[in-house]
């Protein structure tokens, strides 16, 4: 069983504490090999993925899933917590990830050909991905949405939609609202994080 | 206390968003004053968002993980291991290490070398060893280098220099690192998706954007085809190979008119081997085809022979975009159609108008070109179409033959009539004088005798 604990554990102890079912002794215990398992996995798949193979986020929290019920750690009813848990451990995994490899760039000396005019466009026309050198946006403008939305739900949202890889319907499931109130959050949360990305850009 | 009220603006940011996104400019107005009232940040807030609204639909809709895995792929193509290859025809050109073949062109060969000094990559074209030593294959060889120097522009791909090696010629240019268009292509119809129409379209403005600059300085491509393509890293169109390029300002040396390579891409005045009339225009030609390639999934005209393409690219009319993709506008099929039209002086003049009708869709505005009218239409068809046309003529001068023939027919008939009338009366009268005489002969045969009478008159 792991006993250190990173800074990044120590975020997630409010989330921790509202697993209900867990007895209080091994909550945080948990958790670290939650969190650790799921790094480590996501790491090793990320790393080794061959290339444009899918890194199926998704498939790594339902194995991550059935491997802590079958092992006892959870019951049936910790489901949806367990997703929207894990959602949250991979938000910070892959903005780690991405936070790594955008120094990496900076690092080496690449040559980039800026074509101002087509970033425009890229503006104009509704970017696809986001590049990963913005990821270290992404994640302030997460923090923010979470600091000032009261009941948390848009930040949840985010993590198991942009980061887990869930459709609207098992957002909706996990979270346990209407599919109608995830979409109408989920395009109001975009519509957020993309002026809030923007004014940032510009500052 | 401060947290408390930037939850509470929050919260009314969120509502008042959601209360209005669905509504139309006018109530949207309405509602969004009644609700901030003199509150102007609040205003602004949501007016800035409702902004944002139209350019996110595609926002974050992509997995976190698919922005790490392009990202992957684009180091490890960048930091390609360079794998010296075996056998290649030098290991050394200059101060560049060839490292493999990338590709061979008409007339030649294209490495992929590294510049010793500073370690970058470069594509370094050399003329195909068969074509070497002949006089006329060097000197178009010189001729691109020639012109290919003088371009500059983003969407092509630049040069970096050139020399001469143990008498090689070689010419080097930028290495784009990417992909093929045509391999781009050829994955999607393997995989039963299309390209989107945005992407497409903005790939097509790139290159016509690229070509309009070497039109400029007065050079035409003429080898416009989806594999001279490459879509690059940032997703941009490049591009290459102008090994059969025309420079306007260069005397044209020998122009067999010949055409090679790919027919599909070919202007009908490549077809007809008329050098005379190259021009601008051609270009136009082959990016259109190029683009209904892309747009269709097919090529405007097949053939199993070279032979066959041919003569389809001079008769036949292409299929229209929108039977083969009818989730086309209207617009691309009108501008795709005005670039395959086969008279260069029906076509966009200048690659600009070409590129200014792509952006213009791309933004939503009205196209310049319009479509073709009905009598256009036929007027064309019956002109294309030698065989329809004889057929035509026949059956026309066959009905005229009938229609006189007929009327003298008409006229005949009447003619007997008369005939006929007019010997009915003549035996009438013939008649009528017959029975008079007789009726006279009988008067003078039954009238008194003089002789006989002496005693009954005075």
């Amino acid at each position: 069983m792991p006993t250190e604990i990173d800074g990044d554990d120590f975020l997630f102890k409010d989330e921790i504490d509202s697993f209900t079912t867990i007895d209080s002794k091994t909550k945080i215990n948990i958790f670290s090999i939650l969190y650790k398992d799921l790094h480590e996995l996501a790491k090793k798949t990320i790393r080794n993925m061959p290339l444009k193979n899918d890194l199926d986020t998704t498939g790594l929290l339902h194995e991550t899933y059935v491997k802590f019920t079958s092992a006892g750690y959870l019951n049936c009813r910790d489901r949806s917590h367990f997703y929207a848990l894990a959602s949250r451990a991979m938000r910070r995994i892959l903005i780690s990830e991405a936070r790594k490899m955008s120094a990496m760039k900076r690092g080496g000396c690449k040559q980039v050909i800026s074509y101002s005019d087509l970033r425009e466009i890229d503006q104009k026309l509704d970017v696809c991905n986001l590049p990963v050198e913005q990821f270290e946006l992404l994640e302030s403008a997460i923090e923010k949405l979470n600091s000032i939305d009261q009941n948390k739900r848009l930040c949840q949202i985010i993590d198991l939609r942009y980061f887990s890889g869930f459709t609207l319907d098992e957002t909706a499931e996990i979270l346990g609202v209407s599919k109608g109130t995830v979409r109408r959050d989920w395009n109001f949360i975009k519509v957020w994080i993309r002026d809030y990305i923007e004014k940032q850009k510009r500052k | 206390m401060k947290n408390k009220k930037e939850n509470e603006e929050f919260r009314l940011i969120k509502n008042l968003y959601q209360k209005v996104i669905n509504l139309d400019t006018n109530e949207r107005k309405k509602i969004i004053n009644e609700a901030c009232g003199d509150n102007t940040k609040l205003l602004k807030k949501v007016l800035s968002l409702l902004a944002w609204t139209k350019n996110t639909y595609r926002f974050l809709e992509t997995p976190a993980w698919r922005s790490i895995e392009e990202f992957r792929l684009r180091e490890t193509l960048e930091n390609e291991s360079l794998i010296f290859e075996e056998n290649l025809p030098f290991k050394r050109l200059g101060e560049y290490l060839l490292v493999r073949k990338l590709g061979k062109g008409g007339r030649g060969e294209v490495y992929l070398a590294l510049q010793e000094p500073t370690r970058r990559k470069v594509a370094i074209k050399i003329l195909r060893s068969d074509k070497m030593g002949s006089y006329d294959s060097e000197n178009r060889f010189l001729r691109e280098i020639n012109v290919i120097s003088q371009l500059q522009h983003p969407n092509i791909v630049s040069m970096y220099g050139c020399g001469e090696d143990n008498s090689v010629l070689y010419l080097v240019t930028e290495y784009v690192s990417g992909k093929n268009l045509e391999i781009i292509l050829e994955e999607a119809k393997l995989r039963g998706k299309r390209i989107s129409k945005i992407i497409i379209l903005r790939w097509i403005k790139q290159i016509a954007d690229g070509l309009k600059e070497a039109h400029r300085i007065g050079i035409i491509h003429r080898d416009v085809k989806p594999s001279n393509i490459i879509i690059d890293f940032h997703g941009n169109a490049r591009l290459i190979d102008f090994g059969e390029a025309k420079c306007e300002k260069l005397s044209s040396i020998t122009l067999t008119g010949e055409f090679r390579g790919t027919p599909f891409y070919a202007s009908p005045e490549q077809v007809e081997s008329k050098p005379a009339y190259i021009d601008t225009r051609t270009d136009v030609y082959s990016l259109g085809a190029t683009l209904y390639r892309m747009i269709t999934g097919k090529v405007p005209f097949t053939g199993k022979t070279t032979k066959i393409v041919f003569r389809r690219i001079l008769e036949n009319e292409p299929i229209k975009p929108r039977r083969l993709n009818p989730f086309l506008s209207k617009d691309i099929e009108t501008v795709i159609l005005k670039t395959l039209e086969k008279e260069p002086r029906n076509r966009y003049q200048k690659m600009k108008d070409f590129a200014d009708d792509i952006h213009s869709i791309l933004n939503n505005n009205s196209i310049k070109a319009k479509p073709l009218s009905l009598t256009n239409r036929i007027w064309r068809k019956l002109r294309r179409q030698p065989g329809l046309n004889a057929v035509l003529v026949l059956a026309s001068i066959t009905v005229l033959f009938l229609l006189v023939f007929l009327q003298q027919q008409k006229l005949q008939l009447k003619k007997n009539e008369k005939i006929t009338t007019d010997a009915n009366t003549k035996a009438e009268i013939l008649e009528r004088n017959k029975n008079n005489i007789n009726r006279l002969l009988l008067m003078f045969l039954s009238a008194p005798s003089p002789w006989r009478s002496g005693k009954n008159g005075v």
